[in-house]
């Protein structure tokens, strides 16, 4: 017996098609990323900054669009990842002389462990959806209490200053992420590897399987998928790249402090996929700048108020554009184009 | 000895709090099936109505009844303009509700300024017995919270709308269904359950440092003590923060209070693990 | 009796509460490629099923397949042993296109067993083809039909590599011509896997062919060809009866 054709094959008009959106896709995303490459030499030295801090942002949004808008679980606590990859990037930069592949690692890899094990212990346990997202918050709570106590090696209420940016070794030189462009590039480095996983994940059956969980999980499981495993896996990828954009933001701000860690940061990380559209990529990456921006503009205005602006401009989002500013104009651009089909007809 | 007395008592006032706070949760989460991410907002609402009205020179006794209703008609208002419009799409009404939190906590902020705020207990001198002393007033806390939780439960069971609401509790489908106006139902009980959560940060007022977060630790234990109690037992929510705060002040003395916290939560995720659907569980019935 | 294609059970009792839904019940499927299983409301066809697929745990006795010991496995390695099931509600990806339901299943995970030579992976294109959703491949799930949801499916049954595939009322709520293109369907997949269908339709019963199993309050009532079923006065007695009245 031969398996005759082992992948499913699309027929060929599919195939031509599924051809022109990835390159779509593959194109748009490098134009993205080549003006993002140039734009240093459009902005101030503060700018600079802020650009490099939104891409971090942006990266951390995109670790819960994968986790949200893919797998269907939403967490309150994406930031207790991010603040432990961004605690990991800041003790081990400032106490020791390390490599700078291991300190990025280690900011990658405690905090996957970290969600490994908790989503394993959660997932396997059934504990889904409004469940899962409490537990995520008591997390972030736990990880924010933990931080704040623990003065000897976190800095407890001031955190950790003077880290010490990136420098990636490779083989002879070394890459130094330290001076205010490099930090830019570090986000954009980060920022573009985030993305490239995020649009794999977007492409590759894993991603269609987690859909399909969030969907319907008794369904997938009846199809012989085993769906913890599947959601485990995301919740860890999610917290991988979290991770990163933590210790990327601890380099970038030359900082670790409590408020990276907080219950605060993890509702904006909610927010900004929330207001963009949690089932869309690019809408984690707009929310993100859209709301990063309005932050710093309010900021100027009502330096107290930004809660408030984020808070309103939240509730109104959920109530009457569920499917975020992303979502809306697809919708629309799907109902201009159905219009133009009626009237064609007519 | 003494502290054997001290720790009981610790216990029993964080209980009684963390009892009214859940309870009001659960009414809330097993009514209208969603989670109030607000509140702990509501707690400081109720706190800080405390504040302004004994500035006014009202006596504190009078205030807790205020507080309570304060706290159920913001809930009222908020359910009828916004939680209402999202019955069909709950995880989006818990979204709302957690941004509500963010605004009522800036509100207060703006309002108040975030220095702390207190007011002075209405009780004064000790509580002596056998030669070990306690706050008084504490005391009468601890009675007030029982009092109210004791008022709760018989409003349920006795009171024709109570007794509507435990049908709703014991099967939602077939109860809204039968022509039970959800609506009122859903209002009203999000309004008990925020005008507890108020009357909760009202007794606690006095003994605490009155802030627009001071809720914010509230929140996820008494979630789980709503879990531990199950969907089926309005008071399943008490009895699970009779677990969670005996927790609390036992790790709490053992090691320091923010361990006590920390542990209480990673605690609550294994036990979360371990009983999904509660301790007090009903044998469960299976489904053809 | 062959045992590399059969799925038994063998004195089976399930109970809920006190109820007794499965009554001391040995079955065996696979002599005939499709089956259909028929009995009263009640009589624990659905039950029956559920204890297949491993969602029901029965109190005694031994779920079989292919003479291995299955009792006690969950569901998803009941499935993953090719045990696939359709649901009397039609349960598709709402939110997933036509093709991508069909990947999904296409790609579940199974075990490679010795497998017979009718063993063929087929493609999504060529399923849906078959179930005559070809041009709908980008349409969402939910925009469909029901009838179409139903072929959808089972062609999404299909492509998770059964050796049994179990469907619940495939026919439910449809109308005549839609019944009949079900059928067809059914009848050809047939020919890849041994097919037990659950239906109330006595005339759908009849265009799918097959041996025919009655059940009555949890009990075995008979097994055989429609033929020696309808010549059979107790079974016309305590269910075709009222089905020829109405």
């Amino acid at each position: 017996m031969t398996a005759v054709d082992t992948v499913a094959v699309p027929n060929n008009a599919n195939s031509a098609r599924d051809w022109i959106s990835g390159a779509r896709t593959l194109g748009g995303t490098g134009l993205l990323l080549a003006a993002l490459a140039i734009l240093p030499s459009f902005l101030g030295p503060f700018n600079i900054v802020l650009g490099a801090q939104i891409l971090a942002y942006s990266v951390v949004a995109l670790s819960l669009q994968l986790l949200w808008g893919r797998a269907g679980q939403l967490s309150f606590g994406q930031a207790a990842f991010f603040g432990m990859g961004a605690y990991a990037y800041a003790i081990l930069g400032t106490r020791y002389e390390l490599n700078g592949w291991y300190i990025l690692a280690a900011a990658l890899v405690i905090p996957a462990g970290t969600a490994l094990i908790l989503g394993y212990f959660l997932f396997f346990g059934r504990v889904r959806d409004a469940y899962f997202s409490i537990v995520t918050l008591a997390f972030v709570l736990v990880a924010n209490q933990v931080v704040i106590s623990w003065r000897s090696v976190t800095g407890g209420d001031t955190g950790l200053t003077r880290v010490p940016g990136l420098v990636l070794p490779f083989g002879g030189f070394e890459v130094d992420f330290t001076s205010r462009n490099g930090r830019y590039y570090l986000g954009l480095l980060i920022f573009s590897i985030a993305l490239f996983v995020a649009l794999l994940v977007r492409r590759s059956s894993f991603g269609l399987v987690l859909e399909a969980i969030r969907d319907d999980e008794n369904r997938a499981s009846f199809l012989g998928y085993n769906t913890p495993m599947y959601l485990t896996m995301a919740f860890t990828l999610s917290a991988a790249l979290a991770g990163v954009a933590g210790g990327a933001f601890a380099s970038i701000s030359t900082l670790a402090a409590p408020d990276m860690i907080d219950q605060f940061l993890s509702i904006q990380i909610l927010t900004w996929v929330a207001i963009g559209g949690r089932n869309y990529l690019a809408g984690a990456l707009v929310g993100t700048v859209v709301m990063r921006v309005l932050n710093n503009q309010v900021s100027d205005v009502l330096p107290e108020s930004w809660p408030l602006v984020v808070g309103l401009f939240f509730v109104v989002v959920v109530m009457f554009f569920p499917a975020g500013l992303v979502g809306g104009l697809a919708k629309l651009r799907a109902q201009l184009a159905s219009r133009r089909v009626e009237k064609a007809r007519a | 000895m003494d502290l054997l007395f001290s720790l009981l008592l610790d216990g029993a006032f964080l209980i009684s709090i963390l009892g009214l706070v859940a309870l009001g949760l659960g009414v809330i989460n097993n009514l209208l099936g969603i989670t109030n991410m607000a509140h702990g907002e509501f707690i400081a609402v109720g706190a800080y109505t405390v504040v302004v009205l004994t500035d006014q020179g009202l006596p504190y006794w009078v205030t807790l009844f205020i507080a309570a209703l304060v706290g159920m008609a913001l809930g009222v208002l908020l359910e009828s303009t916004l939680i209402r419009r999202l019955t069909d799409r709950p995880l989006d009404a818990i979204l709302v509700t957690l941004g509500l939190g963010l605004v009522m906590q800036q509100v207060l902020k703006e309002m108040f300024g975030s220095t702390p705020r207190s007011v002075v207990s209405p009780v004064s001198g000790t509580f002596d017995v056998a030669g070990l002393s306690y706050p008084l007033f504490r005391i009468t806390i601890i009675v007030a919270a029982v009092a109210a939780v004791a008022a709760t439960f018989l409003f349920f069971t006795k009171s024709s709308f109570g007794l509507v609401v435990q049908s709703i509790f014991q099967n939602r489908e077939s109860a809204l269904t039968n022509g039970v106006n959800a609506g009122k139902y859903n209002r009203l009980a999000f309004g008990i359950g925020t005008g507890l959560a108020a009357l909760a940060g009202s007794l606690l007022a006095p003994n605490a440092a009155v802030l627009p977060t001071m809720g914010a630790f509230y929140l996820a234990p008494a979630f789980v003590a709503v879990i531990l109690g199950g969907s089926k037992r309005l008071m399943g929510a008490v009895a699970g923060a009779a677990f969670m705060g005996g927790l609390e002040v036992v790790i709490g003395e053992s090691f320091t209070r923010t361990w006590g916290r920390a542990g209480v939560l990673v605690l609550a995720i294994i036990v979360i693990r371990m009983w999904p659907e509660g301790l007090l569980r009903e044998p469960k019935a299976r489904v053809a | 009796m062959d045992e590399s294609q059969s799925l038994a059970l063998e004195s089976v009792t399930v109970r809920f509460g006190g109820l007794t839904v499965l009554d001391d019940l040995s079955l065996r499927f696979g002599h005939s490629p499709i089956s259909s299983l028929i009995g009263p409301n009640g009589a624990g066809k659905t039950t029956v099923f559920n204890t297949f697929s491993g969602i029901v745990k029965p109190v005694s006795g031994s779920l079989l397949l292919n003479g291995k010991d299955m009792t006690g496995h969950s569901p998803i390695e009941i499935a993953r042993a090719g045990v696939v099931r359709k649901f009397q509600v039609p349960t598709v990806f709402h939110n997933l296109s036509v093709g991508n339901n069909l990947k999904v299943a296409a790609q579940s995970p199974r075990i490679e067993t010795a497998g017979s030579a009718k063993d063929i992976r087929w493609s999504t294109g060529d399923v849906a083809e078959k179930l005559g959703l070809s041009s709908k491949m980008k349409t969402l799930a939910a925009e469909l039909s029901h009838g179409e949801r139903q072929w959808l499916e089972i062609g999404m049954a299909f492509l998770a590599h059964p050796r049994f595939l179990l469907l619940d009322e495939p026919a439910a709520g449809l109308g005549p011509e839609e019944s009949d293109h079900t059928a067809g369907l059914i009848r050809t997949i047939s020919e890849f896997c041994k097919t037990i269908v659950i239906e109330h339709d006595m005339r759908f019963i009849r265009e799918l062919g097959g041996d025919v199993t009655v059940l009555h309050q949890g009990r075995l009532l008979k097994q055989g060809t429609m033929e020696e079923i309808e010549a059979d006065h107790i079974v016309r007695d305590v269910y075709l009866g009222r089905d020829a009245d109405a």
